[in-house]
């Protein structure tokens, strides 16, 4: 079954076509790499698949149900998680506070007023799981914003996959991180994400997707360039001359 | 066992100190005596000073934990003070058991209907539109000659609630100690809905709105409901006002009283448990001096208040005395 089917994407910002009639499928479990030079699109792209924007035209359809129109949070609730380009965590807010706000997002409990978010040990322990697990667990009163860059790059993407998500929407997750720190996130989402996880992961540095990606797409000014298995990419002329300027 | 040990681990990370308690048991405790050495207009002014607290932390959650800029809570609070007013002016009803209940409705019902058309705009036209509806009640509420007691603007001679107990009649003192009791039961209602996932959604939502929708928050319902909750608090600060103060005027709606609570949560600092209730003591008791001394200058020394604690103490007194003792534990 494919994760996503997109048909005839369509987005423009007033008169500008942003992205012009995208078509492709992501069947479950595939690793879809997206590349693209500044501007191509990708983020516009991830923006429509999570509802963060409505399309002009076309339709989107994730697991069969027909999404195209179905606000963002619902969106979270049937399986899709993102991080976003830029960093998104809550930077006055701890370690574990942040924790939390993941952890209840897909809780119905996240709508009562009337226990407090540290009583409920199932979430709580979830919680502290997680955050031993990532090894931040002793930063937990620390504020998000004096955790080092790549700590804090590291617990974004760790809380994306911590819900369980069927679909991981990753905006450049390396973005800003040395190529040391970069290799280490490409190895956390290979080893942490199960197989049957759907994985579309925006980036620019094609040698380090080279390792995680089944296929990789590539955008150029609003359209499909190109979508194919790694080699086959790698050897594209018209990749190579337009996106690595060869 | 493992487990259970770890889900304590994590709840001891939230509980309250011991301290906590002590403080609270201790500043109760402090307010309960207080009355007996004071004359029955100063217990008027306490009570005032209480009954503001109640009004400033409701604002407290959709403007410090919601980051909702709403410049027309006061729409919220004249509903409660004219539910008290008109039942007394056309029904004659001061029966507390049906007042409150009202009260209630009305404070919820007003909140839901003002909050739904404040919430179909956001960012400045939210501020707008919010400013509109107060202004827009306060104007009724002056021109309808049914919201108001022959031959004046406001209902007046307003009783205390008749509790509907044989042999027992009110005085200054009493009527204190029924508002310290629900403005200790609305100080830990209101925590408690800060610190729930509800509250923390909020705050959440108030750090970074698109980020909150991806983890699959509705945050269009969680502000909805802030502002429905806060409406009910300020609406029985409302009725406990209408009763304290004895009568209820137009200008209750009004930006004059949206703008107290406003001040009362930056002044004291926003998004913290006791910001609202010191900002309030400030303000009401100044309020109150500076009246004495020169009536005309007030709003003018409120004005400088401000600006002074958005210049120099932003984040408010609460925040800059715990980091002045922070800075001198070294
Ligand atoms: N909200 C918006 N309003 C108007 N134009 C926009 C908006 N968002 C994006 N654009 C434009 O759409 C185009 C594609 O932007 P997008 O952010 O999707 O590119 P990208 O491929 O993610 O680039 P980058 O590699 O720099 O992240 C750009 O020309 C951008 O200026
Ligand atoms: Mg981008």
């Amino acid at each position: 079954m494919d994760a996503l089917r997109v048909e005839g994407l369509t987005k423009y910002f007033g008169g500008v076509k942003v992205l012009e009639d995208i078509s492709f499928e992501v069947p479950a479990g595939e690793r879809l790499a997206i590349i693209g030079p500044n501007g191509a699109g990708k983020t516009t792209l991830l923006n429509l698949l999570n509802g963060q924007l409505e399309p002009t035209g076309g339709s989107i359809f994730f697991f069969e149900q027909d999404i195209t129109r179905l606000p963002t949070h619902r969106r979270a609730h049937i399986g899709q998680a993102r991080s976003f380009q830029i960093p998104s965590l809550f930077t006055k807010l701890t370690v574990l506070e942040n924790t939390m706000l993941v952890m209840h997002g897909l809780e119905r409990s996240r709508l009562d007023m009337v226990r407090t978010a540290g009583g409920y040990a199932r979430v709580a322990d979830r919680a502290r799981s997680a955050l031993e697990d990532f090894g931040l667990w002793d930063k937990r009163d620390e504020p998000v914003g004096r955790l080092a860059y790549g700590d804090q790059r590291r617990l974004e993407i760790n809380l994306c996959m911590a819900t369980g998500p069927k679909l991981l929407l990753l905006d450049e997750p390396t973005n800003g991180l040395t190529r040391e720190e970069g290799v280490a996130i490409i190895d956390m989402i290979n080893g942490r994400v199960g197989a049957e996880v759907t994985v579309l992961l925006v980036a620019h540095d094609m040698h380090l997707i080279f390792s995680v990606a089944d296929r990789v797409m590539v955008l150029y000014d609003g359209s499909i360039l190109a979508c194919d298995v790694c080699e086959r990419i790698r050897c594209d002329d018209r990749v190579r001359e337009i996106y690595m300027g060869v | 066992m493992a487990e259970a040990a770890q889900a304590t681990a994590v709840r001891r990370v939230r509980s309250r100190p011991a301290l906590w308690w002590v403080g609270l048991v201790v500043a109760v405790g402090f307010l309960a005596v207080l009355p007996w050495f004071m004359k029955g207009f100063m217990q008027t002014l306490m009570a005032r000073f209480l009954i503001f607290s109640i009004f400033a932390m409701s604002y407290n959650i959709i403007f410090g934990y919601g980051g909702m800029l709403s410049l027309g809570h006061a729409a919220f609070f004249g509903i409660g003070g004219y539910t008290v007013g008109l039942l007394f002016l056309h029904g004659d009803i001061t029966l507390f058991w049906i007042v409150a209940p009202l009260t209630v409705v009305f404070s919820l019902a007003g909140g839901a209907a003002l909050s739904f058309l404040a919430l179909r705009v956001t960012g400045l036209y939210f501020l707008l539109i919010t400013f509109g509806l107060g202004q827009l009640l306060y104007s009724l509420s002056w021109n309808i000659r049914w919201f108001n007691s022959a031959g004046m603007q406001g209902i007046a001679a307003i009783p205390f609630p008749d509790m509907g107990l044989p042999g027992f009649a009110w005085t200054n003192r009493s009527f204190y100690y029924f508002v310290l009791v629900w403005f200790v039961l609305s100080y830990l209602a209101i925590n408690r809905i800060a610190e729930s996932p509800f509250g923390r959604g909020l705050v959440g939502i108030r750090e970074g709105e698109n980020r909150m929708k991806a983890l699959g928050y509705d945050v269009w319902l969680f502000r909805y409901l802030a502002l429905v909750v806060s409406a009910l608090f300020a609406g029985w600060a409302g009725m406990l006002f209408a009763y304290n103060n004895s009568f209820v005027y137009p200008v209750n709606f009004s930006f004059d009283y949206s703008w107290l609570p406003m001040l009362m949560v930056i002044l004291g600092g926003a998004a913290t448990r006791i910001g609202p209730i010191v900002g309030a003591l400030i303000v009401v008791f100044a309020e109150f001096y500076v009246s004495q001394l020169t009536k005309e200058r007030w709003p003018l020394i409120l004005g400088i208040l401000f600006v002074a604690v958005i210049m120099y103490f932003r984040g408010g007194i609460v925040v800059a005395l715990v980091r002045l003792r922070k800075r001198l534990e070294g």
